[in-house]
């Protein structure tokens, strides 16, 4: 049983748009995505990386590599590996 | 009931019994003489797909044995009434709109001859078809006696097999309706309970397991249920019990509530083929919009609800409500809120005709509207949220998007939601 809070429903807060999401990546041994969510990616037509925020410490420092691909049933898909936490997002 | 004069106050009942059946059979006359079933969802079951009577031809519905009951209740399950029918019979499906809109003629034309007429709503498993009352007191001074008045409400439903009974209320205006033979009316006078002592239990507006229930306790008549004490049937049957013990003992309380007429425009077309494209749909709906709003009760006025009923090619039909928010006074603007729900809606099949029904008419002429539109924009904004406050009881959930960090090289830093304040 979830308590109840006792607290009024708000919606005060600002809510990040575009919020990275996690997801099943299977990639080869040089980091390029093979599959997302069991699906077959087709081609990667763009990869760029970021590394940001690298004064902060190497806890808070962003450090992502991004790919624009295309899955094989046609669908757009961005992705990136978040080489800090070795975890892949979509986004 | 009392009127002024002190005499009791009198209520025809008009019933058509099998009203869907003859409806059906009037517009297909082949169906006449065949056993027919017409099955759908039935009052409180509606949207679980099981399927219950709602009506039958009268010749199946009759006991073999011959006597008064009825083989069928409304409301039964489908199985049990197969299981008691006939194998030859036709199973139909309902077109409730198309009853609705023929019940409804045959109330305006009782409406022509006696003013105060309320149709019986009560029922839910015959939709609130097939019956309605009609208070014929002060009337005798316009027509003469009770049997004048009968034959000129006999007169309005002439293209129906239709019962006409009178009693001091409407229970017994009901009962002398089912007893009486079809052309003649029935009135109940003197005591009511010899007359109800014989009915069967069948003819009480309850629901159909506690008919079976009264059966079980050996209660096949209303003189069995008069013969108990009303405590003892409240006791075992609760409020349902009071009623039906009343109602065995003629005593009605239920007053005669006249029915409000709403004024509305209706247009009907019919599809060359049956079809699914809405851009065939929506330029039908547009043209039955340029009649409605070209007939002379619409003109420079406004409607607040439009009503759309479509048959479906072997499918029941389908019927759609648009309350436009401000009322909509051209074809344009109530196109607009048309398609706006249609985009929403899946089509249940290919559609053969359509029906638009304009109504809620309102009185005025004209709309102040605003010169300087962009200025009011925020003001009707900062309104919109204060009503969605006032019914929610808190800050509704609406936000706005605003750029934080365009420049960001990370995405979910650019932009994000913050709540609206206009």
């Amino acid at each position: 049983m979830v308590p109840n809070p006792r607290t009024q429903a708000r919606a005060r807060a600002i809510k990040p748009l575009n919020a990275p999401v996690t997801v099943a990546v299977i990639a080869d041994k040089r980091g390029m995505p093979l599959s997302v969510s069991s699906n077959e990616v087709a081609t990667i037509e763009d990869m760029w990386k970021i590394n940001d925020e690298w004064w902060r410490g190497p806890e808070k420092e962003i450090e992502r590599v991004y790919f624009h691909a295309r899955l094989a049933d046609g669908r757009p898909v961005t992705l990136f590996h978040d080489l800090a936490v070795d975890e892949w997002f979509r986004q | 009931m009392p009127t002024l004069d002190g005499k009791r106050a009198a209520v025809a009942c008009i019933h058509i019994p099998n009203f869907m059946w003859q409806v059906e059979s009037l517009r297909r006359p082949e169906l006449a003489d065949r056993p027919v079933i017409i099955v759908g969802e039935s009052g409180a079951n509606v949207g679980k797909g099981a399927q219950f009577v709602l009506d039958w031809s009268p010749e199946l519905g009759q006991k073999s044995s011959g006597t008064s009951s009825q083989k069928f209740t409304r409301g039964m399950p489908l199985s049990e009434a197969l299981a008691d029918a006939r194998k030859d019979v036709t199973l139909l499906e309902p077109d409730i709109p198309l009853y609705r809109r023929i019940f409804a003629e045959v109330l305006t034309a009782l409406e022509a001859r006696c003013p105060d007429v309320e149709p019986d709503t009560e029922s839910a498993e015959s939709y609130g078809l097939g019956r309605a009352y009609v208070g014929i007191w002060g009337l005798e001074r316009l027509y003469g006696d009770d049997a004048q008045v009968v034959r000129a409400l006999s007169n309005a439903v002439n293209q129906f097999d239709a019962r006409i009974g009178v009693g001091e209320n409407k229970w017994l205006a009901y009962i002398a309706a089912s007893a009486s033979s079809p052309g003649r009316g029935l009135k109940i006078t003197g005591e009511p309970g010899r007359f109800l002592a014989k009915l069967p239990v069948e003819l009480l507006p309850v629901d159909f397991r506690l008919i079976t229930r009264l059966h079980g306790f050996g209660l096949h008549t209303m003189g069995d249920i008069a013969a108990l004490p009303p405590g003892a049937m409240q006791a075992q049957f609760g409020g349902d019990g009071t009623l039906v013990s009343d109602l065995s003992n003629g005593i009605d309380q239920r007053p005669l509530v006249a029915r409000r007429t709403e004024e509305a425009v209706s247009e009907y077309l019919e599809f060359p083929d049956a079809t699914v494209s809405m851009a065939m749909i929506l330029p039908a709906i547009e043209s039955l919009l340029s009649r409605a709003y070209n007939r002379p009760q619409l003109a420079r006025r406004y409607a607040r609800e439009a009503k759309l009923e479509a048959g479906v090619l072997r499918r029941p039909p389908w019927t759609i409500r648009v309350a436009f928010k401000e009322p909509a006074g051209s074809r344009t603007k109530a196109l607009f809120s048309i398609k706006s729900k249609m985009d929403d809606l899946a089509l249940p099949g290919p559609i053969e005709d359509m029906r638009l029904t304009l109504s809620g008419l309102t009185g005025e002429a004209g709309r102040q509207e605003s010169l300087w539109t962009e200025v009011r924009r925020d003001q009707k904004l900062q309104e919109a949220v204060s009503q969605l406050e006032a019914r929610l009881g808190t800050a509704p959930p609406v936000y706005q998007v605003r750029e934080l960090e365009p420049w960001s090289r990370i995405p979910e830093r650019r932009h994000a939601l913050v709540q609206l304040s206009p």
